[in-house]
C-alpha cells in the first residue's frame, strides 16, 4: 500500500477471431511466455498482465473467448468497456481471414461501447511460412480499409507477440477518451478507502 | 444467425433505390439474461430496411468502410403494427418474418409507420420474391425474436436442409438419411483423421454454398470435400433447428445429474435424465451427434481432438439453454462496469455445458448402451429395449443400495406405463393437429399442418414462449416444455447471486491463473438458485415440485389408471431424489460438524498436554526451590553452630 496505487491504468483488451487461430496461445505467450498445445477455450477466460510503458504502470485484463461458437449470447458484456480489440487470424487459413470482415468486425461494430476503441489486426502462425496463404500485403490492405493497426506474429516462436500488445496499448495511451475511468482509484472500489490515506504520500514520491 | 442464402451484399455502400426515410430507431440487443435497446441508424427503401451503427453519411472515422449491420427485405405482403404505449413498431410478413423496433418519440413512431406503409406498398410483389430469405442481419443481434423462432420464421419455403423440425433432423419423410445424417456419416468416415475437425471453422460463405448445392441436387458428400466445411454444415443445421435440440428441462436434468458426487451415480443419473426427460426425437438426435463426436474423439491421436475438446466445441450448440442462461435480468442498468459477473456466469455455464457433454461422451457406452440403432422410428422393439436398459440401470446402481429395490420396481412399472402413454400421446396429438388418426408419426400432413399453425402464431405474436409452445407441440412429447421454460425465464439469476465484483475478482486471482476454480463455485451457487426458483415456480401448478414432474402433472389431468400410477411413481422418485439430496446435505453437514468437533477435541487435548507439562515444570521448580531452601537453612544452621563453636573456642582460649 505504501508504494502507491497498484497501477496507473487498467485496460480491458479482447481477443477475437475464429476457432483455432491461436488466440489463447497468443495470450499464453504474452502472459507467461510459454507455448503449449492448447485445447479449445471453453466459454470465456481471461488473464492479467502488468506492464510498464512510458513510465506508467499498466494492468491489462485480456479476455479470450471460445471462437468456435461465435453465435453465442455473451457478446455484449464481453465487448462492453473494452479499450482495445485484437482481431486474430491464421495466415495459413484464408477462411479465418475472410471471416474477420464477414463476421467479427460486425460484432465489434455492433457491441463495442467505446467509439474510439482501438482495433488491431494480427496474423498469427507466421512460423508456418510454407503453408502461408494470406500475404502480408493483404493484411495491410485489410487494416487500412477498416482502420486497424496491423502486425504479423507467431505465438510459437514469440515473434512480435509482445510488440503487438505494446503497440495496441501505446495507441490506447495516445487516445485520451479511452483513458477515462481506467485509473486504479475509480476501478478498485474496495481499495479506495485504503488508498486515500496514502494518496498524498504516493503522489509525492512519483 | 447467419442466413444461408443471403450474402451480405449490402455491406458496401447503399442500396441502389431511393430512400423513403432514414433516421435513428432503437433495436433490442439481448445478452445473457438481459436486454437493452440500442440506437442504430435505419435506412428505408422500397426493397429493404437496413440499419447501420450510425448515419453512414456522417461517419466519425474517415475512410473506413461502412457495414450494414442487418435489416429486413420488404415485399408488398407486409404490414406494420404499432404499440403506441411502448412506442414499438413491428414489421410483419405473412411468412412469419418480423422485425420489432422502438421509436424515441411518438411523432417519430407515426412518421416511421407512415413511411414503412408507403415503402411496403411500393415493395416488390410477394409472389415474385418468395423463397428469397427474409431477415438478414449481423450474426449476433437478436431482434426481439428469439433465435429459435427466427430459424423457423425465416424459412417460409421449407428448406430441404436448414430449419427442419427435430423429428426430421436425421431422416427425410421417406426414411432416407437427411442432409445432417449424411454429413455426420461423412465426418465419421472422412473427417476423423483431419486435424482440428469440429474445432476449425470454415468460411461461412462456403458453408452456405454447400447447403445450396445440396438443395440443388448435390446430395452426396464426396471423400474429397473439405471436412471443415461439412463439420460447419452440421453446426449450421443444429444451430438453425426450429426448436432446441436439448430442451430446457432436459438440460436442467443433465445439469443436475452432472452434479452428482461419484462417477457411478453421475452415469446413473444421466441415464435417468436421458430416458425420462428427453422427448424421443431429441434423444435420438443428441445420441446421434454424440456418436459422431465419440468417433472423432476416438481418433484423437490423428485429429488432436480429445473428448473434452470435442465437447467444448459442440456443447454450446447442443446445450443452448444452459449457455443462454434462463435468467431474466430485464435491463442492463443494474450491471455495472464491464459486466464481469455476467461474463463469469457465462463462463460457468459454458464450463458446465462442456462438462456434461464430456461425461456423455466419455461414458457414452454406459449411458446409452448400444441401443441407438434400434431407436430409429417407433418400432415395438423400442419399449423392450427401454425395459432392458432400465433393469441394467438398476443393477448398475449398487451404489444406491438403500433404494435399489424401489428403483428396480419403479423403473419397470414406469416403462410399461410410458409405453402405453407414449402411444396414446402420439395418436392423440395426431388427431389434434391433423384430424387424421395416422399411425405414422412422420405423416407429412401433420407436419404441414403444424407448420402453418406455427406461422399463424408467429404472425400473431412475437413472443418467445409462444413460439416454444408451438414448436413443442410438434414434438408431441415436449408439451410440458413451454410451461417449464417460462418458469425458468422467471427464475432470476440476480447480479447479487453472481456476487463477484471486478475488484474482488482481481484480488482473488493472481496474474496468469485461469478463473476456473472461482467459476465452479459460482456455478454451484448459480444453478442451485435457479433450481430453487424453478421448483417454487412449479409448485404453483403441481403439488410436488420436481424437475420432470411437470410432464406428468399435465398427463395426470387426463387421469387414466396407469398414468396415475406413473404419476405416483414419479412423485415417489422425486421424493426419493429429494430425500437423497437432503441426506447428502445432512451427511456433509454432519461431516463438517464431526470435523470441527475433532479439531476442538484435539485443541483441548493439546491444551491439556501443555498445562500438564507446565504443572510438571512448576512442580520441579518448586522442588528445586524447596531443596535450595533446605540447603540454605542447613547452611544457616551450620553457620550459626559454627558461630557458637568459634565463640565457644574463643571463650576457652580466654
Amino acid at each position: 500500500m505504501a508504494s502507491g496505487p497498484e497501477f496507473d491504468h487498467l485496460f480491458k483488451l479482447l481477443l477475437i477471431g475464429d476457432s483455432g487461430v491461436g488466440k489463447s496461445s497468443l495470450l499464453l505467450r504474452f502472459t507467461s511466455d510459454t507455448f503449449d498445445d492448447l485445447s479449445p477455450t471453453i466459454g470465456v477466460d481471461f488473464k492479467l498482465k502488468l506492464m510498464t510503458l512510458r513510465g506508467k504502470k499498466l494492468k491489462l485484463t485480456v479476455w479470450d473467448t471460445a471462437g468456435q461458437e461465435r453465435f453465442r449470447t455473451l457478446t455484449s458484456s464481453y465487448y462492453r468497456g473494452a479499450q482495445g480489440i485484437i482481431l486474430v487470424y491464421d495466415v495459413t487459413r484464408r477462411d479465418t481471414f475472410t471471416n474477420l470482415s464477414d463476421i467479427w468486425l460486425k460484432e465489434v461494430e455492433m457491441h463495442s461501447t467505446n467509439q474510439d476503441c482501438i482495433k488491431m489486426l494480427v496474423g498469427n502462425k507466421v512460423d508456418k511460412d510454407q503453408e502461408r496463404v494470406v500475404t502480408k500485403q493483404e493484411g495491410i490492405a485489410f487494416a487500412r480499409q477498416y482502420g486497424c493497426l496491423f502486425l504479423e506474429c507467431s505465438a510459437k516462436t514469440r515473434l512480435n507477440v509482445e510488440k503487438c500488445f505494446e503497440e495496441l496499448v501505446l495507441k490506447i495511451l495516445d487516445t485520451p477518451s479511452l483513458l477515462r475511468d481506467t485509473t486504479s482509484t475509480r476501478k478498485n472500489i474496495l481499495h479506495t478507502g485504503l488508498q486515500s490515506e496514502n494518496s498524498q504520500e504516493s503522489s509525492s514520491c512519483c | 444467425m447467419s442466413t444461408p442464402t443471403t450474402p451480405h451484399d449490402h455491406s458496401k455502400g447503399w442500396p441502389a433505390n431511393s430512400i423513403f426515410k432514414s433516421g435513428s430507431l432503437l433495436i433490442s440487443s439481448k445478452g445473457l439474461g438481459w436486454k437493452s435497446w440500442k440506437r442504430r441508424w435505419f435506412v428505408l427503401t422500397h426493397t429493404s430496411l437496413v440499419f447501420y451503427k450510425s448515419d453512414p453519411n456522417v461517419l466519425a472515422k474517415g475512410g473506413e468502410s461502412i457495414l450494414a449491420l442487418g435489416g429486413i427485405e420488404l415485399n408488398n405482403s407486409g404490414s406494420v403494427l404499432v404499440k403506441a404505449d411502448k412506442k414499438l413498431l413491428t414489421v410483419l410478413f405473412p411468412d412469419g418474418r418480423a422485425f420489432t423496433l422502438k421509436a424515441e418519440s411518438t411523432e417519430d413512431l407515426e412518421e416511421w409507420k407512415a413511411s414503412l406503409e408507403q415503402a411496403i406498398s411500393a415493395a416488390p410483389n410477394a409472389d415474385l420474391v418468395m423463397g428469397h430469405s427474409g431477415i438478414f442481419k449481423a450474426d449476433s443481434i437478436d431482434v426481439t425474436i428469439e433465435p429459435i423462432e427466427l430459424g423457423r420464421a425465416r424459412k417460409p419455403v421449407k428448406s430441404m436442409v436448414v430449419g427442419r423440425p427435430i423429428l426430421l433432423a436425421l431422416e427425410d419423410i421417406d426414411g432416407s438419411p437427411s442432409f445432417l445424417e449424411k454429413a455426420l456419416q461423412f465426418i465419421e468416415q472422412h473427417g476423423v483423421g483431419v486435424e482440428g475437425i469440429l474445432r476449425q471453422s470454415a468460411d461461412v460463405d462456403e458453408v452456405e454454398r454447400r447447403v445450396r448445392e445440396y438443395e440443388k441436387g448435390k446430395i452426396h458428400f464426396g471423400p474429397d470435400e473439405d471436412a471443415h466445411v461439412i463439420g460447419d454444415c452440421i453446426k449450421h443445421v443444429l444451430r438453425e433447428l426450429p426448436s432446441l435440440p436439448v430442451p430446457t428441462p432436459c438440460c436442467a436434468a443433465l445439469l443436475e445429474a452432472q452434479r452428482c458426487d461419484s462417477r457411478d451415480t453421475q452415469i446413473l443419473a444421466m441415464r435417468a435424465a436421458v430416458s425420462e426427460t428427453f422427448p424421443e426425437p431429441n434423444r435420438r438426435l443428441l445420441q446421434r451427434v454424440l456418436k459422431m463426436m465419440h468417433k472423432v474423439a476416438a481418433h484423437s491421436a490423428e485429429n488432436r481432438m480429445t473428448a473434452s475438446a470435442v465437447a467444448a466445441c459442440m456443447a454450446p450448440l447442443l446445450l443452448k439453454p444452459l449457455l443462454t442462461g434462463e435468467c431474466g435480468l430485464e435491463d442492463d442498468s443494474d450491471i455495472s462496469g464491464d459486466n464481469s459477473a455476467q461474463l463469469l456466469a457465462a463462463a460457468a455455464a459454458a464450463n458446465s455445458a462442456q462438462a456434461i457433454i464430456t461425461t456423455l461422451l466419455e461414458e457414452y457406452e454406459k449411458i446409452f448402451k448400444d441401443d441407438y440403432m434400434d431407436h430409429i422410428r417407433h418400432s415395438p422393439t423400442l419399449y423392450e429395449r427401454v425395459n432392458e436398459s432400465a433393469s441394467e440401470a438398476s443393477s448398475d446402481g449398487e451404489v444406491l443400495q438403500t433404494h435399489k429395490e424401489d428403483l428396480q420396481e419403479g423403473k419397470e412399472n414406469q416403462d410399461e406405463d410410458i409405453d402405453e402413454d407414449h402411444d396414446r400421446l402420439l395418436s392423440g396429438s395426431m388427431s389434434e393437429s391433423s384430424g387424421n388418426e395416422g399411425s405414422d408419426i412422420y405423416d407429412s400432413k401433420a407436419f404441414e399442418d403444424e407448420d402453418s399453425e406455427g406461422q399463424h402464431h408467429a404472425t400473431s405474436r412475437i413472443n418467445h414462449s409462444q413460439s416454444v409452445k408451438v414448436l413443442s407441440r410438434s414434438v408431441n412429447l415436449g408439451n410440458f416444455r413451454a410451461r417449464n421454460e417460462t418458469h425458468l425465464d422467471s427464475a432470476i439469476l440476480s447480479a447479487s447471486t453472481l456476487g463477484l465484483d471486478q475488484s474482488r475478482w482481481h484480488s482473488k486471482f493472481s496474474p496468469g491463473t485461469t478463473p476456473r476454480s472461482g467459476i465452479s463455485n459460482f456455478l454451484s451457487g448459480a444453478s442451485s438458485s435457479r433450481n430453487m426458483s424453478m421448483q417454487t415456480a412449479a409448485s404453483g401448478s403441481s403439488r410436488r415440485p420436481s424437475l420432470w414432474n411437470l410432464s406428468s402433472s399435465k398427463k395426470a389431468t387426463e387421469g387414466t389408471l396407469p398414468e396415475d400410477e406413473e404419476l405416483v411413481i414419479q412423485r415417489l422418485e422425486a421424493t426419493r431424489n429429494e430425500l437423497r439430496n437432503k441426506i447428502a446435505k445432512e451427511a456433509k453437514g454432519n461431516a463438517a460438524l464431526q470435523q470441527s468437533l475433532e479439531r476442538r477435541k484435539q485443541a483441548l487435548h493439546d491444551r491439556r498436554m501443555v498445562l500438564e507439562q507446565d504443572v510438571a515444570r512448576l512442580q520441579l521448580q518448586l522442588q528445586a526451590e524447596r531443596e535450595l531452601r533446605t540447603a540454605l537453612e542447613i547452611g544457616l544452621s551450620m553457620s550459626s553452630s559454627l558461630d557458637a563453636k568459634i565463640r565457644h573456642e574463643w571463650n576457652l582460649k580466654r
